[in-house]
Order: structure tokens, then sequence, then C-alpha cells
């Protein structure tokens, strides 16, 4: 689509877009985990492969989509795919790893299935841009924020949290630092995914054929930075072990939701303080009382 | 109830005051007799006369005290092979965290039942010196049968293994602790009991800071990777077993040929259980029990749990992690004794048992809902952990009437077992499920279960004026004024010739004592059994 395609009447006050620009493919001999230290690399322009028709995936009743991969050589029919789905209410996901939706977010899911990877030992690492326009001007941030609940995530203390700005009116993307490398998502799993340094783009090089291109293009100088994503850890036996891997992220509009205590937690913990408490307090005095009573009951001495 | 209650006060002089009293003078002064020689003056010949071989010198002993330190040294390092070993366990077995506990629960599933027999198979089945010898062989295959097991990624084997290994871990620190009885007297005993604490906590503590070198050692030099460099570290973890058998074997031995040499009796345990007494323990003995089991489930799981907890939430290395796990243990070495040291001269018992619970509360608090170094809260664990030890062991003995003690401390130390092969599935469990958070939040529970039966321990205390929580100095005035009384009622009653304690029941230990002195059975000196038994769990639970 060309540059203004897509107008509003009147300049919108904000506007955040997020696009997954490209997909890598790098040789990790070493077995770190981390792209930075891969020894080849293969990069994939989203834009450039097949997907299917997004409107004919659609599903009205669930509001999800997927955006599946046509015909790319050497690899299946769907073994990229882009899940997504907006909630429309606050609840969290049933699967892990169990992502708090509110109304004003959409989870989606990257799945890799089957992808050939052309090395040895190949992972694969997503890079994600987010463009920003805002009127005040705020830094765009990605950060870590540790969590002391992990009951959602068993093992997971860390969100990270890629956000365009501190008000109401920024947007995020948040997500869980772990994918899995099997479908049932069980804890054997998982596997960490470690983010990289926020890149700042200057000349944002959008896809031709995205709203992104045609509503920002406009003379808006939207904001736009960059971050890459990458899946795995040392140890686990690279992509090839499993030839699959899932990640779960959110993007919403507004402040990133945090994970709170349980009513669980929280009813175990009054009830462990108050009732050793309370039995100290009641006891000692009924205790106390007895002592007392029995005192003023002892016969005079006689002599 | 209250006199049964009392009694424990009364069970030394007792027992003395009958020895002189009642036997015209015949079996006493024979039994002073031979108690009089002093075994390193039995002469000898050739190089067992040198004083590192003499069974009466003091550095033969300290040989003997060497090997009994190290006896325990083997079954301690290997215990905690699994937590020092957590994530390579679990990423190459392909095990869940119920399963990797489950390690640890099979451990403790014999020593529920064998806890009551330790004692009786030491004595009378394979007497001290073969019994040490086979527990230890039970130490070290064991663990040769849970090496292998990894070796060839079998669990079941694994867990076979570390049910080997659990009958005969908790039994040879029966055997090493008989052994120090034997050997060692009076005040020498606490220094040798505390020694073998500090080289058993010094075993867990190493474990958990080599075991990952190890590993990874064992993953270059023999170029393997997976379950089977898992299953030779575990190999190699199994020499130090090796060590405790030859130890066992030599301490045999010795033992054998120092009985000869000094013409005494086979070590013995002493531990009589009967468990037709159980009817006769009261409600605080019971409270004990839940205090006891609450407490300790909070603690063990947590450490077998605690190294992959770190790694997660405070992205320490693996490294960081076992070393932060292992303060635990080196902290108690240091601060058992001391602690011990201290509730023996203030009393005070059920307090300190009270305040224990609440540090260790606190200290969970801290791992769980905050993120301050962990090194804190593991610390103030360590010492409240102590503690505890030091403080509710003794407690049984207030408790409990001093016959029922064998008793008492075996069904104390069953249900402690029971508990934690239970739990130790759950803890897994709710790893696998729920998250180190609601883990945390459930050994808060446990705990405050063991601070409720110890604040109603306090209040039965209180109300039934059982005087468990006296301070050292109210309780030796009370045993003062019991003497007193005994003293002045005797001197009333003298021309009847009427033994004092006629009037109250009488143990059957006290009249298998007394018929023995009469037959001329040489007692040990330091013959009060109880006090061995209580001191090793004391200082090693």
């Amino acid at each position: 689509m060309s540059a203004g395609a897509i107008t509003f009447t009147s300049q919108p006050l904000s506007a955040f877009a997020v696009i997954f620009t490209k997909l890598w493919d790098f040789n990790d001999p070493d077995d770190t985990g981390s792209l930075t230290n891969a020894s080849n690399l293969t990069k994939y322009h989203m834009d450039s492969l097949t997907w299917n028709d997004f409107g004919k995936n659609m599903q009205m009743n669930t509001t999800s989509g997927v955006f599946s991969l046509l015909n790319h050589k050497g690899a299946n029919n769907g073994s990229l795919v882009l899940w997504m789905r907006a909630y429309g209410s606050h609840a969290r996901a049933e699967e892990l790893p169990k992502l708090l939706h509110s109304p004003d977010s959409m989870e989606f899911s990257f799945k890799i299935d089957k992808f050939p990877g052309k090395y040895l030992a190949s992972r694969f690492a997503l890079e994600v841009t987010v463009l920003r326009f805002m009127e005040a001007a705020a830094d765009m941030s990605i950060e870590t924020h540790k969590n002391l609940d992990d009951e959602y995530t068993p093992g997971i203390f860390k969100a990270t949290h890629y956000s365009t700005g501190e008000h109401n009116d920024a947007g995020y993307v948040a997500w869980k630092p772990v994918c899995y490398a099997g479908a049932r998502h069980t804890l054997e799993e998982d596997r960490f995914t470690t983010t990289y340094g926020l890149r700042k783009d200057a000349t944002p090089a959008l896809p031709q054929a995205s709203i992104a291109h045609a509503f920002f293009m406009t003379g808006m100088k939207p904001q736009t930075t960059s971050v890459n994503i990458s899946f795995g850890m040392e140890g686990d036996g690279f992509y090839k072990a499993s030839s699959y891997l899932d990640w779960n992220a959110l993007v919403g509009i507004g402040q990133p939701p945090e994970d709170h205590l349980s009513t669980l937690v929280i009813s175990v913990i009054t009830a462990g303080v108050g009732l050793p408490a309370a039995l100290f307090l009641f006891g000692g005095l009924a205790v106390g009382i007895k002592k007392l009573v029995r005192r003023q009951q002892t016969y005079p001495e006689i002599d | 109830m209250t006199d049964n209650e009392r009694s424990p006060l009364l069970g030394d002089r007792s027992q003395s005051s009958d020895q002189t009293n009642d036997d015209n003078g015949m079996s006493p002064k024979q039994y002073n007799l031979s108690r009089s020689i002093d075994p390193s003056s039995i002469a000898l010949t050739g190089c067992a006369n040198t004083a590192c071989c003499h069974p009466g010198k003091w550095l033969h002993r300290f040989v003997i005290l060497f090997l009994m330190c190290f006896l325990g040294f083997g079954s301690y390092f290997c215990y905690d092979n699994p937590a020092a070993l957590q994530d390579d366990m679990k990423k190459d077995l392909r095990i869940t965290t119920s399963q990797f506990m489950s390690f640890y629960s099979w451990y403790s599933w014999p020593n529920v039942i064998l806890c009551f027999f330790g004692g009786f198979l030491l004595d009378s089945v394979f007497g001290i010196r073969l019994g040490t010898i086979i527990f230890a062989s039970c130490v070290m295959l064991g663990q040769l049968v849970f090496a292998l097991g990894a070796y060839l990624d079998a669990l079941w084997l694994m867990q076979a293994g570390r049910f080997i290994f659990g009958t005969g871990g908790e039994s040879l620190a029966v055997a090493q602790n008989a052994y120090a009885v034997n050997w060692f007297k009076g005040k020498e005993l606490n220094m040798v009991f505390g020694l073998q604490l500090s080289f058993a906590r010094v075993g867990s503590t190493v474990n958990m800071n080599v075991m990952g070198p190890v590993y990874d050692i064992v993953g270059n030099f023999f170029d393997k990777d997976g379950y089977q460099q898992l299953g030779i570290a575990l190999f190699f973890a199994s020499f130090t077993c090796f060590l405790s058998l030859c130890c066992a074997s030599m301490l045999g031995y010795f033992d054998r040929r120092a009985k000869r040499i000094l013409r005494t009796d086979e070590s013995k345990t002493g531990e009589v259980i009967h468990l037709t007494d159980v009817k006769d323990f009261g409600l605080a003995f019971w409270m004990l029990c839940i205090i006891c089991v609450a407490f300790y489930v909070s603690i063990f799981p947590f450490i077998s749990l605690g190294v992959v907890f770190f790694e997660s939430k405070y992205d320490f290395t693996k490294s960081q992690a076992t070393a932060v796990n292992g303060i635990v243990y080196i902290i108690s070495a240091v601060a058992s004794p001391l602690l011990g040291f201290m509730v023996d001269r203030l009393g005070r018992n059920i307090s300190f048992v009270i305040i224990g619970i609440i540090v260790t509360i606190a200290a969970h608090a801290t791992l769980a809902f905050t993120f301050l170094n962990p090194f804190v809260g593991m610390s103030i664990m360590g010492v409240s952990y102590s503690l505890l030890a030091s403080a509710l062991w003794p407690t049984v003995a207030y408790v409990v009437a001093e016959h029922q003690l064998g008793t008492a401390y075996g069904i104390m130390q069953a249900i402690q077992n029971l508990g934690l092969a239970v739990i130790s599935l759950v803890c897994g469990n709710l790893v696998d499920n729920h998250g180190y958070l609601i883990l945390e939040v459930f050994f808060l529970a446990w705990l405050c279960v063991a601070l409720v039966a110890a604040v109603i321990l306090y209040l039965i205390d209180s109300a039934r004026g059982l005087n468990l929580n006296l301070s050292a100095r109210r309780r030796y005035e009370l045993e003062e004024e019991i003497e007193r009384e005994e003293k002045m009622k005797e001197e009333r009653l003298g021309e009847l010739r009427v033994p004092v304690d006629l009037l109250r029941p009488r143990s059957v230990f006290h009249f298998r004592n007394r018929y023995l002195s009469k037959v001329g059975v040489k007692l040990p000196e330091h013959y009060n059994v109880y006090t061995s038994a209580l001191v090793r769990r004391s200082l090693l639970q």
C-alpha cells in the first residue's frame, strides 16, 4: 500500500503500531543461546514470505485470526504461524504462560513448527519493530520487571515490557521471557527467551505492504525502535530437538497488566499469621484468668 | 500424671541411691573396684603398647574419633546429591520436579519403620560391629544403584537405589552414636558429638559446592553428555560411601580388639522400644510431634528445591545458587553446639522453640516476598533451625518418663520421616503446577501449624504446671528441693529400713539395673543411655 492510503480527518493524538519485521535463523555452535555470538545468520523478511488470507481464517465468535505461511521453499504450509486474539475482558489465558488480559489488549502467539533451520545448531530470533506517534514525547523503553509472584508461570519471576511511554495513551508489548518447545506447554518444554538492546531507527524501513506504512508515512514523524528476541537457551538441544517453538505476548494500550497475589495466597497468609496470634492472645488470657481465680480461692493460712 | 511427668527429673538419683543402699555392700564394692582400673595402665606387648595402638591411650582414641566422624560423612554427602545437581538431573533425565523429589521421598520411607528397629538390630540381631558394616554397605550399595540408574536413564532403578540408601543412612547414625558413647565418657562426649555433627554438616556443604564442578569435569574428561555424565558423576560421589565403609570396617576391628584387651562387653545402643508405651503419652508429647513434623517439612524439602529457586528468582549462576543453598548446613555446624550450650544454660525450652519457629517464618517470608539477597534469609534460617533442634529434642525428656524415652524418640522420628516422605512429593508437585511462591506459602502454612502447636504446648504447660518451660536455674532449684525432701523422708523413715521410694512406682529399667548390680554385672559408668539418644537427635536432626 502506498503512503497516505489511510488517513483520518483530524490528526490523531497518538498512534502506535507493532510490526514483526524479520525472522533470524542463526547458527549457535558454542551453545550459548545468544544471538550476539552467532557464527552465521540468515534473515527472512516477513513481508517477503507468502501468507494466507487473514480474512478467510478469521473467527468472529472468538475474535481471533491467524496468519499462516504458504508455500515457502522447503517449508510446509503453516510452518510459521502468527495467531492473535482480542479477548475483550479482564481474564487470564488458560494455557501457560497464562498472560493476564484486559479489554485494551490482544494476545498473539508466534509459532515455528518444522520450519527448516539452515544450520547444524540453528536457533531462531524475531525482530519486533514498534512505531509511535505521540504528542508528548517520551522515550520508548524495554524493561524487565521483577515480580515475586510466579503462580501463573512457575519458575519465571520476570516480565519484559516494551512500552512507548508512561501515560495512558501509550502502547506496549509485554511478554514473559519464556517460550515453549512443545505444543502442550508443559514445564519440561519451557525455554528462556533473550531480549537484546533497543535499537532506534532514524529512518525506519517499513514494509511496503503494511498498514503501518500506509498510515504513518504521511508526514507524521513516528518514532521507531526495534528489538530482537531470540528463543532457546544453553543446553536445550537447539531448535532441532523438537523443531517446534511457541512464544506468546500481549499487545495493548495503556500500561501492561501486573500480576497480583491471588486471593488464595492472601487468605492463607492471613490465617497463618492470625491464628497463632489469636490463640496466644486468648489462650494467654484464659490461663491468666484461671491463675488469678485460683489464687483467690486458696485457703487462708491456719497458723 | 503429674508424678510421672516429674519423675524424669529424679531418674538419676533414684537409681544411684538404690545402688549404694540396698545391696549390703556386696556388688557396689566389686563394681567400684573394676571401675577403678585405668584402661591406659594395662600393659601390652610389642607395638600394641605404643600410644597409637593402645586402646586406653588418648592417641588411639583420637584415631577412633577420626574414623567415627568419617563414618557418617559418606551418608550425608550423598543424601543431598540430588539437590546439588537438580537442574542437571531434571534436564538429563527429563523429569518433572515431583519425580525429582521422589528421590528424597524414597529415602524417608524405610526410615518410618527402621527408626524403631535400628537400635534393636544393632544390639540384638547383628551386634554393633557387624551392624555398622552392614548399614555402611547399604549406603554404598544404594548410591551405586542410584548412579547405575542414572547411567542407564532408568528412573525406577534410581528410586530403588535411594530406598536402599535410606535403609542404611539413619541406622548408621544410631551406630555412630553408640560407638561414641562407648569410647568417650563424660565431658569428652559433648566434644565428640559436636565434632560428629560438624563433620556431618561439612559433608553436606562440601557436596553442595563440589558436585556441580565434578559433573562438569566428568563431562569434559569422559566426553559424555546427558544422563551418562550424570551417572558417572554420581559414581564418583559413591567413593565417599566407600570411605565410610572402610571406616566402618576399621572401627569394627579396633572395637573388637579394644574390648578383648580391656575385657569389656560389646558396645550397645541401649535403646528400648515398647510401642505399648504410646498410650501413656500425653497431649504435650503429641504437640511436640506436630512441631517436629511441621517444622522439618518446611526446611529439608526447601533445601532440596533451593538451587533452581535461587537460579530462577535471583538470576544466580549454578555455583552461587549451590553456595547459598549450603549456607544453612554450614551455619548449623557452628551454631548447633553453641546454641545447644545456650539452651542448656538458660533452660526455657518452649520459649526457644517458639522463637525458633517465628524466626524461620521471618526467613521464609523474606525469601518469598522480597528480592533481598537470599544469603540473608538462608543465614537466618540456619540459625533458627539450629536453635529449634537444640531446644526441641531435650524437651521430650521432660515430657515423657525416662523408661519410655526410647519409644518416644522412635515415634517422633517415624512421624517426621513419614511427613518428609509425603510432603516431598507434594512440594515437587506444587513447584511444577503452581510455582515457587505457592511453595513458600505452603511452607509458611506448615510453620504456622508448628507455631500453633508450640503455643498450645506453652499453654498446656502453664495451665497444668508441667514445668517444661523452666529456666535452667529454676529447674536446678526444683531438683535440689525435691532431693532435700527425699532426704528428709529418708531420715524419718530410717528406722524402718524401708526404701524411700517404695511408695512410688518403679520402672522396668530400674528393676533391671538393680538386678544386674546384685548379680555383679559391671554397668558402664556413664550409663544413662537416654542421654546419648537425646544428644544424637538434637545435634544431628
